[in-house]
């Protein structure tokens, strides 16, 4: 490779802090994935953040540099500030980054993911229209993972074994709460594992439709992403409910940091804010404390490395917000 | 003039919209007017009956004004337009108040309905002034002048949106320079000081929104699908290029503990916010003119005439800010759904945003981020 090839070609980082996992993936100039990574957050986004660069950093080759990152997901300004972006997208556009370079001709894209799920249409490769889920998570990963631990079964399995069903019950699926009455009740008479978890899928599959895509036109073709698209039980049921196959990318867990990762190659920083993997063996971590200096009474939070304050926010009058160079576009 | 007592008002509801003229109104009389602090970042939400959240504000704000007042002013809007009617809770706000304070405050409760010559809006507020011990003479002076600065104050509205924050927007003391003095104007109409009990309601709908104000200065794009850059509107704040119109319930729109201050944020990612307020009575009647059945709430006619207008041209993205519980809401969000897929839809983009009571903004921020790219993706196509 010639020096002067080294010098335009960079690799890009992007950065998915979702509501239950983390997603990290490595492209280079020519949109190849060098690495990935998918953890799950256990609740504490800074730990899952420094754990996922640690391990994808193992997964380069030690010649590799980052010439920009990039973060998303409903964690994305948190991620920022800890990490060094230079990008920080909301996940609907970086979704939508993603599709559009892969799958140019995608009409619509669903996407569920652990808290959220989404709706985006595409018209000749442009955004024109988008949803999420309102007040309700009823469908999502969340859940799904919640019936998989009260059934005992692992929510790899869940899939499978919704494939397996025979005669699929009926369940409410307007509301969690409402699904998992029912689901007892069903069980309580001796409906099989397979045909409850089967008609979960179903109906879960029916209130996404009816509640994050109300309304919107829905045409093929259609690509399924997200979390939640490893579930084959809930991929049958879209498919059998839409009467359309639907697109599943080879990354569909990844798309979000994929697509924050192409939108940071486009911008092609000059220096790369980016703070470096060695982030995942320094002390991090945020503490809040509520300022009393106004009736605002801002609930401030402090990000420290190395106990050192590097960034701070939720403080309405920017008293203590230190300047930081992130940039949301 | 020696000051008579306190009136507070809950900042809530149509405050949100009258507040100016009911101010001006009672500091007429030589009352002073207290109105309710916001919640702030902590505050707590009363709750009273499983109401809708702008309706658990208002008994939040009147407990918060409770021992500081000699009145609480709750009016009961029945109707602010000639032919159309408030939501059912406007005409019990007065009771529900009462209810919530145990009767221990004096509400002053005149009804206010446009549809009868009875409860016009200047009658309703000579009654209301007659409690004070105002006689009539001196209650049509006030109101008078409350119209007169209401009016002005209207005018300016856009403009302030724009300008100042919304905990200013109803500072009356912060002009804009587009208001360099909001003393009284030029009276709207000829001959309507004198003789009994003139200018009531002549105007083109009454109250329906705001005083069927006379056409705004600042010009507004018609045409639709124009791809240079809108020009319009911010003659004092300087060009920007995304125009994008907030719609909804004036209470939704402007109250930042229901709506988290949407408005500053959609300003701070450089949209100018243009609101149902700068349209004309006919404009939005224009797009409800047509239905098979009338729109009869004054506010769901407003939103989808508005709605549509903007949709027709002039803007670049419209949002609908919606309260989860609002029953009106929900009939409209179905409604403007099924007549949008009979237009064949619409080519400028639009939101309808769900408010409740998270206490998060970022669910807010997350949608207006993204719609915010689809408008300027939309642009550079």
């Amino acid at each position: 490779m010639g020096a002067l090839q080294v010098l335009i070609m960079g690799n890009y980082l992007g950065i998915d802090v979702g509501s239950i996992t983390t997603k990290m993936v490595v492209i280079n100039e020519g949109d190849e994935v060098l690495a990935e990574v998918y953890l799950r957050n256990n609740g504490r986004p800074l730990e899952a953040i420094q754990q996922g660069l640690e391990s994808i950093s193992s997964r380069l080759d030690g010649e590799t540099s980052i010439d920009g990152a990039a973060t998303t997901g409903s964690a994305r300004h948190l991620a920022a500030y800890l990490v060094g972006a230079d990008l920080v997208k909301n996940e609907i556009t970086a979704h939508s980054i993603a599709v559009i370079d892969l799958f140019p001709e995608v009409k619509t894209v669903f996407e569920i993911g652990g808290q959220d799920s989404k709706v985006i249409l595409l018209r000749a490769g442009v955004v024109v229209d988008f949803a999420m889920n309102t007040v309700c998570a009823a469908g999502t990963g969340s859940f799904l993972d919640q019936q998989a631990a009260r059934l005992g079964i692992s929510i790899e399995e869940f899939g499978t074994l919704a494939l397996k069903a025979k005669h699929p019950v009926r369940v409410a699926g307007r509301c969690t709460v409402f699904a998992e009455t029912d689901m007892i009740h069903k069980q309580q008479i001796g409906h099989s594992i397979e045909d409850i978890v089967g008609g979960l899928c179903d109906s879960l599959v029916k209130n996404y439709l009816n509640n994050v895509c109300r309304g919107k036109e829905i045409l093929s073709p259609i690509v399924f992403q997200g979390g939640v698209a490893a579930n084959q039980g809930i991929r049958k049921a879209l498919e059998k409910e839409l009467e359309t196959p639907l697109i599943v990318p080879e990354h569909f867990g990844l798309m979000g940091a994929m697509g924050a990762a192409k939108l940071v190659k486009r911008v092609k920083p000059f220096r790369t804010q980016f703070k470096g993997f060695e982030l995942s063996r320094k002390s991090c971590l945020t503490r809040g404390f509520e300022c009393s200096e106004c009736e605002n009474q801002c609930e401030v939070v402090e990000l420290l490395v190395d106990r050192e304050v590097v960034a701070c926010w939720g403080d309405l009058c920017e008293k203590y917000r230190k300047s930081s160079s992130v940039v949301s576009q | 003039m020696e000051e008579k007592g306190r009136i507070g008002i809950p900042r809530s509801l149509m405050f949100y919209r009258y507040f100016p003229l009911w101010k001006v109104f009672f500091e007429e009389l030589g009352w002073r007017v207290i109105v309710s602090d916001g919640l702030g970042k902590r505050g707590k939400i009363i709750y009273f009956e499983d109401s809708c959240l702008p309706m658990k504000l208002l008994v939040t704000h009147s407990i918060n004004l409770r021992g500081k007042v000699d009145h609480l002013f709750v009016p009961r809007l029945v109707s602010l337009h000639r032919s159309y009617i408030m939501c059912p809770k406007f005409r019990g706000a007065p009771d529900i108040v009462r209810l919530a304070t145990e009767g221990t405050v004096s509400i002053l409760d005149e009804t206010i309905d446009l549809r009868t010559r009875e409860h016009s809006m200047l009658r309703s507020f000579l009654k209301t002034g007659k409690r004070l011990g105002a006689d009539e003479k001196e209650g049509k002076r006030a109101f008078q002048k409350a119209e007169r600065f209401f009016i002005n104050f209207q005018k300016g509205w856009e403009n302030r949106i724009n300008v100042l924050s919304s905990k200013d927007l109803f500072q009356f003391d912060i002009p804009t320079s587009s208001e360099k003095n909001i003393s009284p104007p030029p009276r709207p109409r000829q001959g309507e000081a004198e003789g009994e009990l003139a200018g009531e309601d002549k105007r083109e709908g009454g109250y329906g929104r705001l005083y069927s104000p006379p056409p705004l200065p600042a010009p507004r794009l018609r045409q639709a699908g124009s791809p240079s850059p809108v020009k319009g509107g911010g003659k004092d704040i300087g060009e920007t290029s995304m125009r994008v119109a907030f719609i909804g319930h004036p209470y939704n729109l402007f109250d930042t503990d229901v709506n988290k201050d949407i408005l500053s944020f959609a300003k701070n990612l450089g949209m100018r916010i243009i609101t149902p307020d700068s349209l004309s009575e006919k404009e939005i009647d224009a797009q409800v003119s047509d239905l098979s059945k009338e729109i009869y709430w004054s506010s769901g006619r407003e939103i989808v005439g508005s709605l549509f207008h903007f949709l027709s041209g002039g803007v670049d993205g419209a949002i609908f800010l919606t309260s989860f519980k609002c029953g009106i809401d929900a009939l409209l969000q179905e409604f403007i759904r099924r007549r949008l897929k009979l237009k064949g839809g619409t080519s400028i983009p639009l939101l309808v945003l769900s408010l409740d009571e998270h206490s998060g903004r970022e669910g807010l921020t997350t949608r207006l981020e993204a719609f915010k790219d689809v408008i300027e993706e939309r642009k550079r196509n």
